[in-house]
């Protein structure tokens, strides 16, 4: 029964109805190149209301007990039987091809831990908000930290990868997706097609359950713990390839030198300052350059969602107060 | 809809599956206040058995994920007001529930636990486990002390919030688990046997030598945050407690150092010295200086040895 397959779609749902348009969109892909399934994580606390793609013998339904979405993603993959893992949410979708896209990535990169594509970003009128595509392969620890978004409804992580460093954070809510990202770039490489493979609908009646007030803090805690990892400062070095990422690698440590000197963690901010000290030394014949600077500025994070969000807000007032920027 | 206590059963496969689902089945509690979770693990169906029609019943097979990973699985399906996670090869004695119902109605601690009584594979009793253990006992827990989960139901709102079993950890997951629940919650214990578990169980799939990193890093993590000392402090009741805070700290500091973490081992061995200076007049004590120089035993199996031992002689 268990014979392994090559892709597992992972959609923690709450119920929303926007479910059926998740799961149909992974379910109606045109491809046979490989076995898929969809795993439907059930998280309302009440059973799902039935449907005609239920019967799919690529779906499976668990029910869990509302722990919200980590601890519901981990149970997902902890069922999943795909090489790779994606994880949905039941208000996103993926468009035709994705799955042809990812096949063909992943037989070009077969190292890689995580392959992304572009997505678009709409609105309930189908309008196009943006399109992102940060197109960073390889070792990209330095700008995944630095905030360069790879988004989690575009990607698949190489299973193995994921449980190899535990899954998602259960205390991260709301950003644990890019937590996990960050945590994915320290264990191994990245690999992208141009390829737009996903969807974001994010417009004015956009309802979520989740709390994004949390994101700053969690942030800020998510990198803490990754910066404290055996190896990390090497990697950051080996990683970080222009003016601009050294520049947002040292503003990661000067950030989390001041949250742990908020947090009274006094030898912990002794150890980030020094690196930080050690990283302007490195840099030393950059600092002259306008990206360094432009990479330590607060907010100049081009490829990040909560960039293109605000400046979304500017126009709309749309949720401003809740997708603040995360530095 | 909230039911009091959900049993979760991680299995490999073995036969002796039926004989751990069964021992839940047969308690005395009413058969709508509690559910039993089998999270097949094995990679393949299990076999056909009459305990799968129970309507208390539920298998969801997981892909060879490892024990922590599996029991956390079936921890988010669970219904119950408490978890209780059994093993496979052990079984519940025929009143567990009853007595740790009883407990949980006049204790408000987060972790309930009973006595266990150990056995070798031909079920054969070798010690039992009363760790009279209650409160807050943090620093008991992170010198090496450490309860069976066999015996004990875990409130799921806080195993919850705790964030479950630590994925990464396979072998000491149950001791982190109880350090971390412990840095804001207290644990009681019913004097009766709850449990029967193996030891050294056959085909044991842990592999208890692949993480011992990974447990220190656990451990130190526990140490980093926030209230950990003041909490460890106000767990130490005599003068040999105080001494193993003392040990806890100095080990810690070793670590790091070993581990090329030169500020973190400043910050412990900072620690270290309060925690000696907090010992005050425990410092001219045999027991304070004891407690920093021994390595841990677990004084719940010492104690269930020398009972062993004398009953053995006693019947000579």
């Amino acid at each position: 029964m268990n014979s392994e397959i090559l892709f597992s779609y992972i959609i923690p749902t709450i119920g929303r109805s926007s479910l059926e348009i998740a799961a149909n969109s992974v379910l109606s892909q045109d491809f046979s190149q490989a076995d898929f399934e969809v795993i439907v994580v059930n998280d309302s606390g009440v059973p799902l209301q039935k449907a005609d793609w239920h019967d799919s013998p690529r779906v499976k339904i668990m029910n869990t007990n509302r722990c919200e979405r980590s601890l519901a993603r981990n149970s997902g993959a902890a069922v999943a039987r795909g090489r790779y893992l994606a994880f949905l949410d039941d208000d996103d979708w993926i468009l035709p091809g994705a799955l042809d896209a990812f096949w063909e990535l992943a037989n070009r990169y077969p190292s890689a831990v995580w392959l992304y594509g572009g997505i678009q970003i709409l609105d309930e009128q189908n309008h196009v908000l943006a399109e992102i595509n940060s197109n960073l392969s390889g070792n990209c620890f330095a700008h995944i930290m630095g905030g360069a978004w790879a988004p989690i409804q575009a990607s698949l992580i190489k299973s193995q990868a994921f449980f190899e460093i535990g899954g998602f954070n259960p205390f991260i809510c709301g950003t644990e997706d890019e937590d996990l990202c960050r945590r994915t770039a320290y264990y191994g490489e990245f690999a992208n097609t141009p390829n737009v493979v996903a969807c974001l609908f994010r417009g004015p009646t956009w309802k979520t359950s989740t709390n994004y007030l949390r994101a700053p803090e969690d942030t800020k805690y998510s990198r803490d713990l990754i910066l404290s990892k055996p190896g990390v400062f090497q990697r950051l070095r080996a990683s970080a390839s222009s003016s601009y990422t050294w520049g947002r690698v040292l503003r990661v440590y000067v950030s989390t030198l001041t949250w742990n000197l908020k947090k009274k963690r006094f030898f912990t901010a002794l150890s980030r300052f020094l690196y930080s000290l050690t990283l302007l030394g490195l840099s030393i014949t950059q600092l002259f350059s306008r990206e360094y600077w432009a990479g330590l500025r607060a907010d100049h994070v081009p490829e990040s969602l909560h960039f293109v969000m605000k400046n979304y807000d500017r126009k709309t007032h749309f949720r401003a107060d809740d997708l603040n920027s995360h530095d | 809809m909230e039911i009091f206590i959900t049993t979760v059963i991680p299995t490999i496969g073995r036969s002796s599956v039926k004989q751990a689902v069964e021992s839940v089945l047969a308690q005395s509690l009413p058969r709508g206040e509690f559910e039993v979770i089998v999270v097949n693990d094995s990679g393949s169906s299990l076999l056909e058995a009459a305990w799968q029609k129970s309507e208390q019943v539920k298998v969801i097979n997981t892909n060879k994920r490892e024990r922590s990973v599996a029991r956390n699985t079936g921890a988010t399906m669970a219904r119950g007001k408490y978890l209780h996670f059994l093993d496979d090869d052990d079984w519940l004695a025929p009143d567990a529930y009853q007595h740790l119902w009883e407990l949980s109605q006049v204790s408000p601690a987060k972790w309930l636990y009973g006595m266990t009584q150990l056995v070798d594979r031909q079920h054969h009793p070798l010690i039992q486990l009363r760790h009279n253990l209650h409160g807050n006992c943090f620093v008991q827990a992170m010198s090496g002390e450490w309860i069976p989960l066999q015996a004990s139901w875990i409130e799921r709102e806080t195993f919850m919030r705790i964030g479950g079993f630590n994925p990464l950890l396979a072998g000491p997951e149950d001791i982190d688990l109880l350090r971390r629940l412990l840095l804001e919650e207290e644990i009681a214990e019913t004097p009766n046997i709850v449990a029967h578990v193996i030891m050294a169980g056959e085909g044991s799939t842990t592999n208890y030598a692949r993480h011992p990193r990974s447990s220190r890093w656990a451990r130190e993590a526990i140490l980093e945050t926030t209230g950990a000392y003041n909490r460890i402090v106000s767990s130490a009741v005599n003068s040999f407690w105080h001494g193993r805070i003392s040990r806890v700290y100095l080990t810690s500091t070793m670590w790091n150092l070993q581990h090329w973490r030169p500020f973190t081992a400043m910050g412990r061995m900072l620690f270290f010295i309060v925690a000696m200076l907090h010992g005050g007049t425990d410092l001219f004590t045999k027991d304070f200086w004891q407690a920093v120089v021994k390595p841990y035993a677990s004084i719940a199996f010492e104690k269930g040895h020398g009972d062993a031992k004398r009953k053995k002689q006693l019947e000579l």
